[in-house]
């Protein structure tokens, strides 16, 4: 499980960093980390209800869009209004910093987990 | 006396030169083995929740399976014949292993076999002198199939027949794993559509997938199956499935155990167009009280509609594994096979429970068809003595000359070289809020014995204990509990019960 997450972690920030290679210089990579943690996290709520929408049947696309864009909309209009407040960027950068304290144990244990399924894999 | 000092560099070099000897004698041992044709086949058939209480070969009011009641005229029917679990992972261990599942504690959904009877099965059995192959729709019963490892030579996996295939275990990388493979996405990543999955962003992605897939499916052959199509963990249609055995059968090499369990007529219930409606009539099975411990608390009406369904879907089913039995016939395997068919348990469609994933220990849910076929046999025989699902590894052993296994707990069936016993007792257990590794304390088990059944429900965790008796030959149904009169058999019955639970217990004791 935790190879699992190391890995959906490692791609979600890889297409983090990409997008804010490719965009404007202002639209993400300027306060990566605010803008980041605010779209991870409408992202993720995103997905939550989607679990919770796709139990039997399929969704109709418009409620597939209204649940994928709507997040993508709400982190929009947050990053506008944290870009407007110095103070709410901080309070972001301070939540993100002492998440991330999380990554010394996270990080070395994904690691070694999915280096215990290459092994018993090409084992 | 000549004292071991060591080895010397030339010694160890030469004992080194025979490593690939050492590491290829196994597989060579396999491919050497004398295939004599002379053996016959053991082919046995699993349907899924298939309880004797819905099958018209056994008086069932209802004309559900006219294909079996034919293939039944030349074979053995064995009428009352009881499952030793009381659902897939436990029962199809107890057929598979010929132990109850206090022996071989596969207690749980997708466990498995404790390491102490891990080669204890009827395909190690046969090893020597049958190919072997499996196929377990069912993806539990699958996971016991991965469990034998190399003892399996052929395993279809057990999407092969169907319609989608969307597990992430069966991808090649976790050939090796394939279990834990299995384990980890079944407790925790992505559970397809069976409640939460942890995965954040590939768990509703691949449900989408599979969404989408069934909407498809649903499309192209939904006219066919008026209440939806059928699903295992995937969808599949009937046909695909049977069509798939038929190929798969064609290509064995005699002589084979080949072990087919089917998921039909298996839960969700979905009648072909031709059956559905077919039992939209007037007769209703005995109504009951809902029990203590139902789960569901289902209402007479809901369970009525629900078991006219399963019955639709069994008809539907034997319409299409008739076509399975005329091959059989036309390809004489009949003539030089043994043809087992059975089911893992069986399904309760009564005291508010709909299903086989409960508490109740029932009848219906534990008595399940038995039908075998001897090579060439020409006329129907009847088995009326109580037998158990754990009887049928002895019996192929016995059938094959092999001697019995002093591990089993099954005996040699009746019919098919063993003794009728009027007296024997017959367990069938459930123990799925217990753990594997500990004393069995949380558990549903009945015993049947001289047409009487005694039910223990032992509940410590919730503070719940019930002791029923029932009168089988008065009182089919289990309607009249005879055990607040404390009649003496009820007490010997128990206290055979509560010996047999401290003997199993021992080598859990600390």
């Amino acid at each position: 499980m935790m190879a699992f997450a190391f890995l959906e972690s490692l791609l979600v920030t890889g297409v983090l960093v990409l997008l804010s290679a490719m965009l404007p210089s202002n639209w993400l990579r300027d306060g990566f980390i605010y803008k980041g943690l605010i779209i991870v996290g409408m992202m993720s709520l995103a997905s939550i209800i989607l679990q919770r929408t796709m139990q039997g049947d399929l969704p109709t696309l418009a409620v597939l869009t209204l649940i994928w864009f709507t997040p993508l909309v709400w982190a929009s209009v947050f990053i506008i209004l944290a870009q407007r407040s110095p103070r709410v960027q901080s309070i972001l950068r301070e939540i993100a910093e002492r998440m991330s304290i999380m990554l010394f144990l996270y990080l070395p244990i994904g690691f070694l987990s999915l280096m215990v399924i290459v092994f018993r894999i090409l084992l | 006396m000549h004292q071991f000092t060591g080895l010397t560099r030339r010694e160890f070099l030469k004992l080194i030169s025979l490593m690939p000897v050492g590491i290829f004698s196994r597989p060579i041992s396999k491919l050497t083995r004398t295939l004599n044709s002379d053996i016959p086949n053991i082919i046995i058939l699993v349907f899924d929740a298939w309880s004797q209480h819905h099958v018209s070969l056994y008086g069932y009011p209802r004309q559900t399976m006219p294909n079996l009641e034919k293939f039944a005229e030349k074979a053995t029917v064995y009428h009352k014949h009881y499952t030793a679990g009381t659902f897939t992972s436990s029962g199809t261990a107890s057929l598979l292993t010929g132990l109850y599942p206090w022996s071989h504690r596969v207690l749980h959904l997708g466990a498995a076999v404790t390491p102490r009877h891990a080669t204890h099965n009827i395909f190690s059995l046969l090893a020597d002198t049958h190919s072997t192959l499996g196929y377990a729709q069912n993806e539990y019963a699958d996971q016991l199939l991965y469990a034998l490892g190399a003892e399996l030579e052929t395993h279809v996996p057990n999407w092969d027949f169907n319609l989608q295939n969307s597990n992430p275990y069966g991808n090649h990388i976790f050939d090796k794993n394939p279990r834990i493979a299995f384990a980890s996405f079944e407790d925790n990543l992505i559970r397809r559509l069976k409640g939460n999955d942890a995965s954040m962003f590939f768990g509703p992605l691949l449900r989408l997938h599979i969404l989408r897939n069934r909407a498809k499916y649903a499309d192209l052959y939904g006219e066919e199956y008026p209440l939806g199509l059928p699903k295992s963990d995937e969808m599949y249609l009937l046909e695909d499935v049977v069509e798939g055995a038929i190929q798969t059968l064609r290509g064995i090499q005699s002589p084979m155990l080949a072990y087919f369990h089917f998921y039909p007529p298996h839960d969700p219930y979905c009648p072909t167009k031709e059956f559905f409606e077919k039992f939209k009539d007037d007769w209703k099975a005995p109504e009951k009280p809902i029990h203590d411990l139902s789960e569901e608390k289902l209402d007479a009406k809901e369970l009525h509609f629900n078991r006219r369904y399963y019955d639709e879907f069994i008809a539907s089913w034997d319409s299409e594994i008739g076509r399975l039995f005329d091959y059989l016939n036309e390809s004489g395997l009949t003539n030089d096979s043994y043809i087992f068919i059975t089911s893992d348990h069986g399904e309760l469609f009564e005291r508010g429970i709909k299903g086989h994933f409960t508490k109740l220990i029932y009848d219906p849910l534990i008595r399940v068809p038995l039908i075998i076929s001897r090579p060439g046999q020409t006329r129907r025989e009847d088995v009326h003595t109580l037998t158990s699902s754990v009887d049928i590894l002895p019996t192929i052993a016995n059938l094959l000359g092999h001697p019995i296994p002093p591990w089993t707990e099954g005996k040699v069936l009746p019919g098919l070289g063993g003794l009728e016993d009027e007296h024997r007792s017959i367990f069938s257990v459930d123990a799925k809020y217990n753990s594997s590794f500990a004393l069995l304390r949380n558990y549903s088990i009945s015993i049947t014995r001289d047409n009487h059944r005694f039910i223990h429900y032992s509940f410590p965790k919730d503070d719940y204990e019930k002791f029923e008796f029932y009168d089988l030959n008065r009182d089919s149904n289990e309607l009249r509990d005879l055990y607040p009169a404390k009649p003496s058999l009820a007490l010997e019955m128990k206290d055979e019960l509560m010996q047999k639970i401290e003997e199993v217990n021992q080598p859990y004791r600390r």
